[in-house]
């Protein structure tokens, strides 16, 4: 390990190479930055400028800008609710919340830490068991893709908030959206309406952009604030109270973002939502999430890296893409001569160890470039509405334009961000929405599959211990908080008193708004769902204390 | 109240709309010297990072590289398995400017969904590549011809996996059932995710593109049953595989890769793409990509590609009838 390790290093460490890292980054956050120009369409447009270089230089330099997009695209979704990714859709939640609290800063560079730490740690246990992981993958076959595919959707009860029934409901209808297009079982068009553009299906990248983008601003001109958001300037650094409460985040985001990154075809966006869900059961304030939580930023961007480094798995071993970017990335390896496969770990030890050494250097550019840079960029929040808003829109078409080159997809982007719109007003929680709509091509496919292999008997899935173990665990995300209210009532008042005191007074910003005075037993029962209440409120009563200050 | 700006408003009008007509009349006739000018887009109906989005960028770079003083631009345009990019390609009828890279599911998406264009809506210019499949299963398989494979699944349907109802594996199915075999398909998204399939042994046997499968042949996870190639690979490691035909099955498949121009374009324009994109075949970029992804050279201009579209028509309505 250690000496594939300094191979790879040996490789990537030139001056010609560090530039073109430094250039990648560069450019990919800028390509994060504007919403729809995602990193998969920014990867295919700089293919053919790498052509030119040799083939180590070519790939770190699209590394750069895979790692620096995501991270682009966690800036907008932070500061202008606007998620330059799929992945980064979960980042809105908390970080947007954050953002209109005067926080910014701190999510920002949080989210870098996050982000850098989780990619360390991934990238060594890659180095480590890469080969071990790519064994895995090949265990999971659709079965266990559709015990996997359940427990994704298991967690839109998470993503529901107060109201199961309605969460589960607009999950539903994210599936039924995803089910235009043509299907993926019998290549039957379904709900096209003889409508050519609509047999590739409603991509949600689109989806994504009208619901949040268009959505929050159409939102913010009902609610009719005029000023933009001054933060102070000790807000936008980040204390210590935030770090400790962000460590155990950061770890459970790392872990489930690198098992699922490690699965052909699961992708990073499952592993954002997946890590999200696993902070609204297990941390320690998953109550606050919602409302503005660093844990709730930190989680879901550290989940996305270390999922999207797990991905080289199997995109290298297998030849099967973990996700979008990817799939443009192992089609530029393609390009090279590179092709993936069991062999290409001995045939091509420089290359590919170089590859994740450059992924550990583009990794520290991108947190010497950004965490300086947080501060700087939270004050974008100052521009003015006016300036503003038809910037967001123009580059949200834009993006939305040229993500397929297609005028239905910008049709899609009016369309949803009408949608989004009558959501915010009607405090419909977003999230299960989007992620019926991602979940429910993978598990339909798996589904498929599934059936296929079995000539239909679905009792295949009960067959093997990987898939019973993983529907388990769904069965436990769903009844879990339940039945541990059953078994032990007494300790419930107990358990939401510590969490009311914890390290509330160092956040002042954060304390601005009301805190929701539920009784403590239906804080219980919702476990921090209170995201749907708070959030009109919040906004009110920011705009309140801005101009009181 | 009358305006003031009526009279030169309705003026402005009559003007615009009586130049927009001689406009439209006078589209001048394409000169013999045509050359394109400027941007010309090459248009993708697949993801990049795809077989043809690859083929796609290889014929762009080596058209560039003739620095004719045009700049080709590949273009993305995915969904429905081509059906969208092939779609909107029809919008473009008449412009010189514009290429499509297709392949086989051009033929055979037509005869499968309800779409509305055929290959022949377009004009064809150069067929550049033909490409094949190969059988292969894991090194246990108790099967080690597709002649035993058939035999087989005469008694028991084998489970196979298939990339796509248009692409070049459901050829594959569909010969060897005409020979008598009998299987059950598991659909996948991309022929990575097929062989991986029968590498976690969901799968029993597995169509995949040479490119694919010489990795795999290599590291000894897989043996090759037979290809569907007309004569063997010309490969220190595919040729030792005999081909369908030799093992005693009537099966072949051929899928084809070429540049198409939109319907309705002048003569000289069909006669300079043909020429340039001959010229870009000679590059090294496109030597490389041959080779390296084990196709077959081709290179049927105008005319020719035009009776082989055809021919091949004919032979997919029998399989998709």
């Amino acid at each position: 390990m250690i000496d594939n390790i300094v191979t790879g290093f040996g490789a990537a460490l030139s001056a010609e190479n560090l530039l073109w890292c430094f250039v990648g980054v560069l450019l990919g956050t800028v390509i994060g930055i504007l919403p729809g120009l995602g990193s998969a369409t920014g990867v295919a447009i700089l293919i053919p400028v790498t052509l030119t270089f040799p083939p180590l230089t070519a790939l770190i330099m699209l590394a750069g800008i895979y790692h620096g997009a995501q991270f682009g695209a966690t800036i907008t979704a932070i500061l202008i609710a606007t998620p330059g990714e799929a992945s980064s859709v979960v980042s809105t939640l908390d970080g947007y919340r954050m953002a209109r609290q005067g926080r910014a800063g701190p999510a920002l560079a949080i989210s870098a830490l996050g982000a850098f730490v989780s990619a360390m740690v991934s990238l060594f246990a890659l180095a480590a068991v890469a080969p071990f992981f790519a064994h895995l993958a090949l265990d999971f076959g659709p079965p266990e893709m559709l015990a996997v595919m359940i427990l994704g959707l298991c967690t839109i009860v998470v993503f529901s908030g107060r109201n199961l029934l309605l969460g589960m409901g607009l999950g539903l209808t994210g599936i039924l959206i995803a089910c235009i297009g043509v299907d993926v079982g019998s290549g039957t068009p379904r709900y096209t309406f003889g409508q050519i553009d609509l047999f590739g299906g409603v991509p949600y990248v689109e989806v994504m952009i009208g619901l949040f983008a268009i959505g929050e601003l159409l939102n913010q001109l009902h609610i009719g604030m005029a000023e933009p958001i001054k933060a102070r300037f000790r807000d936008l650094l980040l204390t210590k109270a935030d770090l400790k409460r962000a460590t155990p985040a950061t770890a459970r985001g790392t872990v489930v973002g690198f098992l699922l990154g490690c699965l052909p075809g699961a992708g990073t966006t499952l592993a954002s939502f997946m890590a999200y869900g696993a902070e609204k059961r297990f941390s320690k304030n998953r109550r606050k999430l919602g409302t503005g939580a660093i844990e709730g930023v930190v989680a879901p961007d550290a989940a996305t890296n270390a999922a999207s480094n797990a991905n080289f798995v199997p995109t290298l071993v297998l030849g099967v893409p973990g996700g979008a970017t990817t799939a443009v990335l192992l089609g530029a390896f393609l390009i090279y001569g590179i092709q993936p496969g069991p062999l290409l770990f001995e045939n091509q030890p420089t290359l590919v160890w170089g590859l994740l050494a450059s992924f550990f250097i583009g990794n520290v550019i991108l947190l010497i470039l950004n965490l300086p840079l947080a501060p700087v960029l939270a004050q974008l929040l100052r521009v003015r509405y006016a300036i503003m808003y038809p910037l967001i829109i123009v580059t949200s078409l834009i993006g939305a334009y040229s993500v397929k080159n297609s005028m239905l997809s910008v049709w899609i982007v009016i369309f949803f961000g009408l949608v989004g719109y009558v959501m915010k007003r009607l405090s419909f929680p977003v999230a299960p929405l989007v992620l019926g709509l991602v979940i429910g091509p993978l598990f339909e496919k798996a589904l498929v599959q599934t059936s296929a292999l079995s000539a239909g008997d679905t009792m295949v899935l009960l067959s093997s211990p990987t898939a019973v173990g993983i529907l388990l665990l769904a069965l436990l995300l769903v009844a879990g908080p339940t039945a541990a209210k059953r078994l032990r009532p007494a300790r419930r008042g107990q358990a939401a008193g510590t969490h009311s005191s914890a390290g509330r007074p160092s956040e002042a910003p954060a304390a601005r708004f009301p805190e929701p005075s539920l009784p403590a037993h239906r804080a219980e029962t919702d476990s921090g769902t209170t995201q749907t209440v708070t959030e009109s409120r919040s906004d009110n009563s920011d705009i309140s204390s801005e101009r009181s200050s | 109240m009358k305006s003031p700006l009526r009279v030169p408003l309705v003026l402005t009008s009559v003007a615009m709309l009586v130049s927009g007509c001689s406009l439209m009349n006078a589209k001048p006739p394409v000169p013999d010297d045509w050359t394109p000018r400027g941007s010309v887009s090459a248009l993708v109906a697949f993801a990049p990072g795809g077989g043809s989005d690859r083929s796609a960028r290889v014929i762009a770079q080596g058209l560039n590289e003739l620095h004719a003083g045009f700049d080709v631009n590949v273009e993305n345009k995915e969904g429905g398995s081509g059906a969208v990019g092939w779609a909107s390609f029809l919008s473009e009828k008449g412009n010189g400017n514009a290429l499509l890279v297709a392949e086989t599911a051009l033929n055979t998406l037509p005869l499968a969904y309800d779409v509305p264009f055929t290959y022949r809506d377009f004009t064809p210019l150069v067929m550049f590549a033909q490409d094949s499949r190969m059988v292969v299963a894991r090194k246990d398989a108790p099967y080690d011809t597709c002649a035993d494979l058939v035999e087989a699944s005469r008694k028991k349907p084998v489970k196979t996996g298939s990339s796509g109802k248009t692409g070049a594996d459901s050829l594959v199915i569909a010969e060897f059932k005409k020979n008598g075999g009998r299987f059950s398909v598991v659909p996948y998204g991309s022929t990575g995710e097929v062989l991986t399939g029968l590498l976690g042994g969901q799968i029993d046997v597995a169509p995949a593109s040479a490119a694919a499968a010489k990795p795999y042949l290599q590291s000894g996870d897989f043996k090759a049953l037979c290809t569907l190639t007309d004569k063997r690979y010309k490969d220190p490691v595919l040729g030792k595989v005999p081909t369908a035909k030799e093992q005693g099955l009537d099966a072949q498949v051929t899928v084809w890769r070429g540049v198409l121009a939109p319907g309705g374009i002048a003569e000289p324009q069909r006669r300079y793409w043909i020429k340039a994109i001959n010229k870009a075949m000679k590059s090294r970029t496109y030597r490389d990509y041959i080779k390296n992804d084990l196709l077959i050279p081709a290179d049927l201009s105008g005319q020719k590609f035009a009776d082989y579209l055809d021919a091949y028509d004919r032979q997919m309505k029998e399989v998709y009838r």
